[in-house]
This record gives C-alpha cells, structure tokens and sequence, in this order.
C-alpha cells in the first residue's frame, strides 16, 4: 500500500524521469524552418511600462483632487465670543453668513476653530447647525443640532442684521455645553437623546466576499454576495430583518457526500463520483433576528440569527469518476430551479457607524451552516462572508 | 554532453548545428515534460515543437556560467521554458478535460530495458497524473515533480496561493483513491 505524503511524491517522481514515452520521429527540419522564419523580439519593458501608468494616474488623481478641493473650499469667517467659537460659511449672499463675512474677532484666551462645512452650514464649539430659511419672509432661522442630539433651536434674525446683533442674539440664546443642553442659568433643560430612534423602517444594500465550503474540505473560490435588505427596529435593542441576496457558489468536494440518487440519468448505476467541482447561481431570502449588543449615538454593535431560503437557477458540475477501474471525467450543466425552504441556520456579528441623520455604513462578518443539502447532489454547502452596507431609516 | 558551453554559445549565436544537437540531446527529456501535462500524444509533440522555437529564439538570454554547471542550468532554462509552453497550451483549451484513453503507440519500453515492470508501474502511475483535470494535473506537476513553490504556482497560473494548496489536496486525494483502485484490483 502507498501511503500519501512523500511516499506517494517520491514514487511520481521517479515515475517523471523514467516513464517510457515514445521518441521516435524528428522534426529538426519543420523546426529549423520555423526558427528562421521568427524574428527575434526584444524583451518589451511591460513592467516599467506598467508602473510608468500607474505613477501617471496617482498623481493625475491627486492634481484633481487637490484642484477640485481648491475649488471648492470656501471661505470661511470665524466670530469668537465669550464662551463659544463659530465658523460661518460665507457662499450665501444676503444671509448670516454673509453678513459677517471675513469678521473675525477673538478674545484673549480663545481660539478660533476653522471649519469647513457645506453651503449653509455652521459648527459651535464642534457642534453642527444649519442656517435655513424661515417661513417668514425676510427672517432667517438658526438651527442648532449637537452630536446628532435632534434638538432644534431657533434664533431669527432679520436678513441683513449686523454683526453685533447676531452676536448679542446668539449669546443670549441657550448654549450646547459637555453634550446638555443648558439654559442661560446654566441648568440642563432636555437630556440627550439618542440619534438612534427606535421604531421604524431601514432599509440599504450590501455586497461582499463569500467562500463556501463543503464538510471542511477547503474553500473554493471567493465570490461576490451582493442584494437588498431591509427590516423593522421595533424597540432599542430587537431589529428583524430580511431581503434578498445573490450569490455564485463554488465548492469542491469528495464524492462520498455526493448523492447519486439526484443526479443525472448521464450517470450510469455502477459510476462513483470520485470528486465535484461545484458551482451554482443562489438567490437567498434571509429572515433574522438582530439584538442592538452596544447602541451609542452614533454607532452599534449587534449578533443576529436567523435562516437563510435559498432559490438555486443553475448548476454546473465538474466530475472525477471512476467506472470499472478507468478515472474519467464529465461535466454536467443544469437550469432547474430548485427551491430550498430554511436552507441554511445564520450566525453574524456587526458594527454599524452613522454617516449623518438618517444614513449609516454597516460591517457584518456571517457564517451561514447548512441545515439541508442543495443542488443535485444535496452538498451541505458551508458559507461564511462579510456583508458591507449602507442603509437608510424612516426614523 | 561533451563541450556543452562551445554548442551553447553556438545556439546564442543561431548556429543551426548547434540548435540540431541541443534539439537532439533534449528531445526525450522535454517530451516526458511536456506529456505529463499535455493528455494527447500528438498535441504533445506539437507543444514539444512549439517549446524548442521558442527556447532557440530566446537563447540570447541564456547566460552560460562554467563547463560544470551549464549543463544543469541550461536543463533548468529548458525545463522552464517547456512548462510555461505546456501551461499556455492547456489555457488555450479552455482548460477543458479531455476525453478518451491514451493510445498504445505514445508508450514504448525499450527492448534492452533491465526493469520492464517498473517502466509499466511507471506508465501507469504517469497515466493517473495526466488523467487529473487539467488545473489539478498542472498544480500536481508543478509542485511535486517540479518542484515549484505555491507561491509560484499562484504566479504563474495566475491563481491563489490557497487554490493552489487545495487543487494539490485534491489532486493526491484523486490518485490515492485511484493508486487504492489499482492495488485492491491487483490483489
């Protein structure tokens, strides 16, 4: 018997040098003929080439982008008062902005912080507001929102107030400090509220890499899951969520998880699929169970369960097998849709980050365990991947 | 070889003679490089032909050394050139796995051969080889006849260092299952 390992390596080897390969015939001529007929080419400098363009295109990309932020870098005017600093943008004609365009003024001890921000746009003390126009004509109103705190106050002034007016105005008004809102007698009117609102609808697309993998056999190609989600968070810490999801499996397995009563009638009774190269089209229909582990302001971690129905459109599989001592090999293609109802259980763990009110990014690394076999062969296929998402709620 | 280095500089400098004897010399060796990877005889002969106009157009970048080791590299830099001949044939295919048995006439023992047996256990064991689907009968030479790292393979069949570690894991696991065949037949 000969055991696997350098056994088996040693044998082939000796077997390569010494294997009696017929050499009979000589075709010196037809391939004298064809040396002089082939000019010698030089040695292209691909690899030089190669880089020359992709040093080419980094700096391109980085003249535009430096371009495009001169571009659009704005001014910005900086009026530093008693307790806070604000930075005003200044591309609005007739607004707060303008008003106080290129003002600056400090105080000893203070210390301007230049922000740039979009069109319409402030920060106080790091906190974001937004100057928008009020429903009465020839007002202006002043809305100041902290860490996402959704807490709106209200400043008017009339278009075209001077400095010293929206200075004495916003001094006067109640002031964000250490994340409370406090009023001029410095006590906390409203407590923080988490961006986080529960209750209410998301939804977002993710996409990512998958490897699946039959009976920890070894991963076949990476490919991409890529669909729709969406679900309903319905208190602070339970979200339930589906979509629908398409991916390209690709596995290898050993024929012995193979079942040869589904195959095809090409396959004859006494022929052992030795090994399969499988891959298949699946479109899968999640059901889970989120549970919010961490919800900050701006950021939450979770673990979800659930399972995964899978509705497999096609099949192609490549066969090593053996019939009657010979190895061959065949492929087979098949298009029946076949539906598998509660395919596979779902574990996965994530990290969602707020981008802004109502948008956020999300990283979700996932394992999917098979709880049915799928294709032709009934291949308990095991998938793990990461899911990158951005999403968008209704809260 | 006698005077290895003179027909080497030969071959650099497009003497015919040279090329004649350096074809001559090594047509036994690349064949049995080339027919572990290529399935058809005949095809195989072709990729051979294709492999030597190919190492004669490029012996400019042969850079002989000393008498005593310019036979062994000039062997490497044959070898090299086979291989990748032989890998560029299979991905023109398609990589598709080919169909019907080897026929007789590829195989010839020699009459004064002292070890026949072993020659035919050596056939056979070839034949298991070249009857692996082509990505894992490439990865299989590749790594344990030839001797190239994973690393390498991945380079040049422009794949995964882990695609290569499994198709070679696939690829003993089809020739034990297949060596077991053969032996429970024997017995």
């Amino acid at each position: 018997m000969i055991s696997p390992g350098n056994d088996m390596d040693e044998l082939f080897q000796k077997a390569a040098v010494e294997y009696p390969v017929r050499q009979d015939g000589n075709e010196w001529n037809s391939i004298a003929v064809r040396i002089a007929a082939s000019p010698v080419i030089p040695k292209q400098k691909k690899g030089r080439r190669k880089y020359t363009g992709l040093v080419i295109f980094f700096f391109s990309i980085g003249m535009l982008s430096s371009l495009l932020t001169q571009l659009t870098m704005q001014k910005t005017a900086v009026v530093v008062s008693k307790n806070w600093n604000i930075d005003i943008n200044t591309n609005a004609p007739g607004t707060i902005a303008s008003v106080i365009d290129h003002q600056l003024f400090t105080r000893s001890g203070s210390k301007p912080t230049a922000s740039l921000y979009s069109h319409g746009d402030l920060s106080v003390n790091g906190v974001r507001a937004t100057i928008s126009r009020i429903e009465r004509p020839g007002y202006e109103e002043l809305e100041i929102n902290q860490n996402d705190i959704n807490r709106t106050k209200k400043m008017e002034h009339a278009v075209g107030s001077s400095n010293k007016e929206i200075e004495s105005s916003l001094k006067e008004q109640t002031l964000l400090l250490d994340g409370v809102l406090k009023g001029n007698d410095g006590q906390p009117t409203l407590p923080a509220r988490n961006h986080h609102k529960y209750r209410g609808l998301f939804g977002g697309i993710v996409a990512g890499p998958q490897l699946n993998e039959v009976r920890s056999q070894g991963m076949g190609r990476t490919n991409l899951s890529i669909g729709i989600l969406g679900g309903y968070q319905f208190s602070k810490r339970f979200v339930i969520e589906t979509g629908i999801l398409f991916s390209k499996k690709a596995y290898f397995s050993d024929g012995k998880y193979f079942h040869m009563k589904n195959s095809d009638p090409s396959m004859p009774s006494d022929m052992k699929v030795m090994t399969i190269d499988g891959r298949s089209h699946v479109f899968e229909i999640p059901v889970k169970l989120r549970y919010n582990l961490v919800a900050k302001p701006k950021s939450l971690v979770f673990s979800a369960i659930g399972f995964s129905s899978y509705i497999l459109t096609k099949e192609k599989n490549d066969y090593v097998t053996m019939r009657n001592g010979n190895l061959g090999q065949m492929t087979s293609n098949y298009k029946d849709v076949n539906r598998y109802i509660a395919a596979t259980f779902n574990l996965s763990a994530g990290y969602e980050h707020k981008l802004g009110k109502r948008n956020s990014i999300r990283l979700e690394p996932y394992i999917q365990i098979p709880v049915k076999g799928i294709g032709v062969g009934s291949m308990p296929v095991t998938s793990a991947g990461l899911h990158i998402g951005i999403f968008w709620d209704k809260k | 070889m006698e005077h290895i280095t003179r027909i080497i500089e030969g071959c650099i400098a497009k003497d015919y003679k040279c090329q004649k004897i350096v074809y001559e010399h090594y047509r036994g060796f690349v064949l049995r490089i080339i027919f572990r990877y290529i399935y058809r005889y005949e095809k195989a002969i072709d990729v051979m032909n294709d492999g030597f106009v190919k190492l004669f157009n490029s012996f400019h970048d042969f850079k002989p050394v000393n008498d005593e080791d310019n036979e062994k590299i000039l062997m490497g830099y044959i070898k090299r050139i086979m291989i990748n001949t032989s890998i560029d044939a299979l991905r023109k295919g398609d990589m598709l796995p080919e169909i019907g048995g080897i026929p007789e006439h590829a195989w010839r023992i020699p009459s004064e051969a002292t070890n026949p047996d072993q020659l035919l256990l050596y056939k056979d064991l070839i034949v298991l080889v070249k009857r692996l689907p082509p990505q894992y009968r490439m990865i299989f030479n590749l790594y344990v006849i030839d001797g190239y790292s994973h690393l390498e393979i991945a380079g040049m069949l422009n794949i995964s260092v882990g695609t290569s570690k499994s198709g070679l894991s696939r690829a003993r696991s089809i020739l034990q299952h297949s060596i077991k065949m053969i032996e429970s037949a024997i017995i």
